[in-house]
């Protein structure tokens, strides 16, 4: 579903992702950890296509991003790390907005909505204008905006920061249920623990490096996912 | 501590200077190119205001006992500009500043805060009045050096001061009134801002005339004046004061020092409500289902639309010129016959022969089309809803950035917005004004060609000009409103390219060139160069704004 080969992306003398490869298959839940500055962010905005980057190639259900970023864009969604909206809509009309970009139909919309902002319990905010949500609501709103036109893969840059607990596991079925309809998720986390339990595959980043990717199992061994990262980023005592 | 605190303030003000779009430090290059622009407003304003003081020293220093009145005149004009230069400053400043509940939490003393926050507005002000009012004093030593005076000049430096606190308690009021009205009108919260924005403009312009009325009043009664009344009188006891009169420059200084403690008191001990009440206001709710899917470009249009109605600064700083353009062209309607007699009556004076009369009105109706070119550019130019509209993307933009759609849509839907709103203000506007001056139908039909060129243009130069220089990284909207490069060269085109064509029309063409033909022409160029900066906007330009961050 999403290919990243080879890709590196330079910020004046400092290489912020370094020939970085990474395969992510149909029905994979791939998680994507790494310090603070590894090059996470760089990665997924490579990928999201709002970052142009000096070397490698990123594919998308087949599509290149160098050749038809509109044709990759139409399969994907991404969710940034921090949910800046336009402040100046309401919910609804931000909902509107991007479905009415993505083509989707008014049935098929409203039925999403409904669907999504309802288990969110967003539905009686929707009508209120953006600034006036918290960080939670403006959250679950990207999210519900990024499944608004079924893509193939989602992409999302820390997307558990400011979901209360029920969000959260709610996040994680439409994470799986995504992935169950032969979609794909990549999403960077430092919660180790919702990687460990919930990814089928992950990788390590390490000053724009992969240091390591594969299944959980091949990652982590026995030890705890927490205890491998540390040990990788040289952090354990 | 306070130290710390004004860096941060100043650092924020002269932020355009200092950073650069990843934060770092801007290159000397772009650095000197805002230095450059913003010199070259520096140079513009100070030229309005020393035409002014002249014309005013003209009228005002043949009398000794009317002199005062020039000075009154320059105080008048300096609150006028920083009254509109700083109100929304202030505005933002004190109400909605992103960074109230940080600088709150820290270890503090509410007061520095206070402090720290009004000196940026103070000094706002103040930059703004110097640069009218320093150039009436140094007119007035030019002019009038039999009347400049040891204590006059002691006085002239108090009442710049004095003045400054006027106009900081001015603005302060205004921004609360603003600020209230933002925090109970919910839903109409900008036409509210708007309307209260240009009625306490027109109220202020009527309060001006009132001032004059009273200078006049003044002048006709000499006794008001010997026994002190006209003290009262704010532009009198300034003048006077200027003049070295201690009594009217004590008086207005100690008022405007009270103006001063008034404000900093008031706020003082409201200050942590103030800071801590949501000025954004009630909650704007809409349940509206949208029944109908919408094109790409439509929905791109709505979203324009929507930004630009849901803030009231936007408003008035892109479009100040498309309220006042259908306001002239009525006045010109309404009062087509009295701009007739003025006409005749400005030609007449100092012609001796019918000839000579027949010359000047000749040159009038030549130049009268040129005028109105002058002043649709000049509002157009300084009314560019294209100048700042990437800029205040801000870091929203890579929203756009990510969806799948080409970036020129994006960048095209800027432009059709921009001319939606001023197409329909313009055009009936010039050919409102044409008809108010009576010029020939060929005429204004250039004039409606050659504005609706100029809309245009403005749209496409505005908006490249902020993709090749944009601030995304603002924490205050009215930082990308006000301190956008694309903004300074958008209102710089205004002033000089209608002058450049008007020369060349009057010095290389000759006045046997037909007005309205020399119109056309003009017109083409302006779509000419309209249509070159779009094909880099379709191209190079949409690349540029895909990666923009």
């Amino acid at each position: 579903m999403l290919n990243i080969e080879n890709l590196t992306k330079t910020y004046g003398e400092k290489k912020a992702v370094d020939d970085l490869s990474i395969h992510i298959a149909p029905g994979e839940i791939y998680g994507f950890i790494g310090h603070n500055g590894a090059g996470k962010t760089t990665t997924l905005k490579a990928c999201a296509g709002i970052l142009q980057f000096d070397k490698g190639e990123i594919t998308i259900d087949g599509v290149s991003m160098k050749n038809d970023p509109i044709g990759c864009k139409k399969k994907m969604a991404y969710i940034q790390d921090n949910p800046e909206l336009y402040d100046y809509m309401t919910g609804l009309q931000y909902l509107d907005f991007v479905a009415d970009i993505y083509g989707v139909s008014i049935e098929e919309r409203k039925a999403k909505i409904h669907k999504y902002a309802s288990a969110f319990e967003l539905e009686k905010d929707l009508p209120a204008v953006i600034s006036s949500y918290s960080h939670g609501m403006k959250q679950k709103l990207a999210i519900i905006s990024a499944w608004i036109h079924s893509p193939k893969l989602i992409m999302m840059d820390e997307p558990f920061v400011g979901l209360d607990p029920k969000a959260a596991k709610l996040l994680k079925d439409m994470m799986r249920e995504i992935c169950d309809e032969g979609g794909a998720i990549f999403f960077s986390t430092h919660v180790l623990e919702v990687a460990e339990k919930l990814c089928d595959k992950v990788a390590i980043i390490k000053k724009g490096q992969l240091i390591r990717s594969g299944t959980m199992e091949e990652v982590k061994g026995d030890d705890s996912l927490e205890d491998v990262f540390l040990e990788l980023e040289g952090d354990k005592q | 501590m306070i130290k710390a605190l004004l860096k941060k303030q100043f650092l924020e003000l002269f932020s355009v200077f200092l950073r650069g779009k990843d934060g770092k430090r801007v290159s000397g290059g772009k650095a000197t190119l805002y230095i450059v622009l913003y010199a070259l407003l520096i140079l513009t304003v100070v030229g309005y205001s020393s035409m002014f003081a002249l014309g005013l020293g003209f009228t005002y220093f043949q009398n000794p006992d009317t002199a005062w009145a020039y000075f009154g005149m320059g105080a008048i004009a300096a609150v006028t500009l920083s009254i509109i230069g700083s109100v929304f400053m202030t505005y933002n400043s004190l109400y909605l500043a992103k960074d109230n509940e940080f600088l709150l939490s820290l270890p503090v003393p509410s007061w520095k805060l206070l402090f720290v926050r009004l000196f940026g507005v103070w000094f706002s002000g103040f930059a703004w009045e110097s640069l009218v009012l320093l150039p009436f004093y140094v007119i007035f030593y030019i002019m009038a050096p039999g009347l400049v005076t040891a204590l006059g000049v002691v006085f002239q430096i108090l009442l710049w001061i004095g003045l400054s606190f006027v106009i900081l308690f001015m603005t302060a009021i205004l921004g609360w009134l603003i600020a209230k009205a933002a925090t109970h009108m919910g839903r109409y919260k900008t036409l509210i801002i708007v309307v209260l924005f240009l009625a306490g403009f027109i109220g202020y312009m009527a309060l001006i005339s009132q001032l004059q009325n009273g200078i006049m009043t003044l002048f006709e009664d000499p006794e008001a004046v010997a026994g002190g009344l006209g003290a009262f009188v704010p532009a009198y006891a300034f003048g006077k004061g200027c003049l070295g009169s201690p009594l009217e420059g004590i008086i207005f200084f100690l008022v405007s020092a009270i103006l001063f403690v008034l404000v900093y008191w008031v706020l003082t001990i409201s200050f942590n409500k103030i800071l801590l009440t949501n000025n954004k206001g009630k909650a704007i709710t809409s349940d509206k289902r949208q029944d109908k899917q919408k094109s790409v470009n439509g929905t791109l249009i709505k979203r324009e639309f929507k930004h630009y109605f849901s803030n009231a600064m936007y408003i008035l700083n892109s479009s100040l010129g498309y309220i006042f353009l259908p306001i002239i062209g009525i006045l010109a309607v309404v009062n087509r016959d009295a701009i007739q007699v003025a006409l005749t009556n400005f030609a007449a004076s100092g012609t001796a022969a019918p000839e000579d009369m027949a010359m000047a009105m000749a040159l009038i109706k030549l130049l009268s089309p040129m005028a109105v070119f002058l002043a649709v550019t000049f509002l157009a130019g300084t009314s560019v809803i294209t100048a700042p509209s990437i800029s205040l993307e801000g870091k929203k933009i890579a929203l756009l950035q990510s969806f799948p759609i080409h970036m020129k849509q994006v960048l095209w839907s800027k432009i059709e917005f921009h001319c939606l709103i001023a197409l329909p203000f313009t055009i009936p506007s010039v050919i409102l004004i044409g008809i108010g001056l009576s010029l020939e139908v060929l005429d204004i039909i250039a004039l409606a060609l050659l504005s609706a060129a100029i809309i245009f243009f403005f749209g496409v130069f505005g908006l490249a000009c902020n993709l090749k220089h944009p601030m995304l990284n603002w924490t205050n909207e009215n930082v990308a409103l006000k301190q956008s490069a694309s903004v300074l060269l958008c209102i710089l085109i205004a002033f000089v390219a209608p002058i450049a064509f008007i020369l060349f029309y009057l010095f290389v063409l000759g006045a046997h060139f037909p007005t309205f033909a020399y119109l056309f022409i003009v017109a083409f160029i302006f779509g000419l160069v309209s249509w070159l900066i779009l094909i880099w906007l379709n191209t190079k330009g949409a690349e540029k704004f895909q990666y923009l961050s």
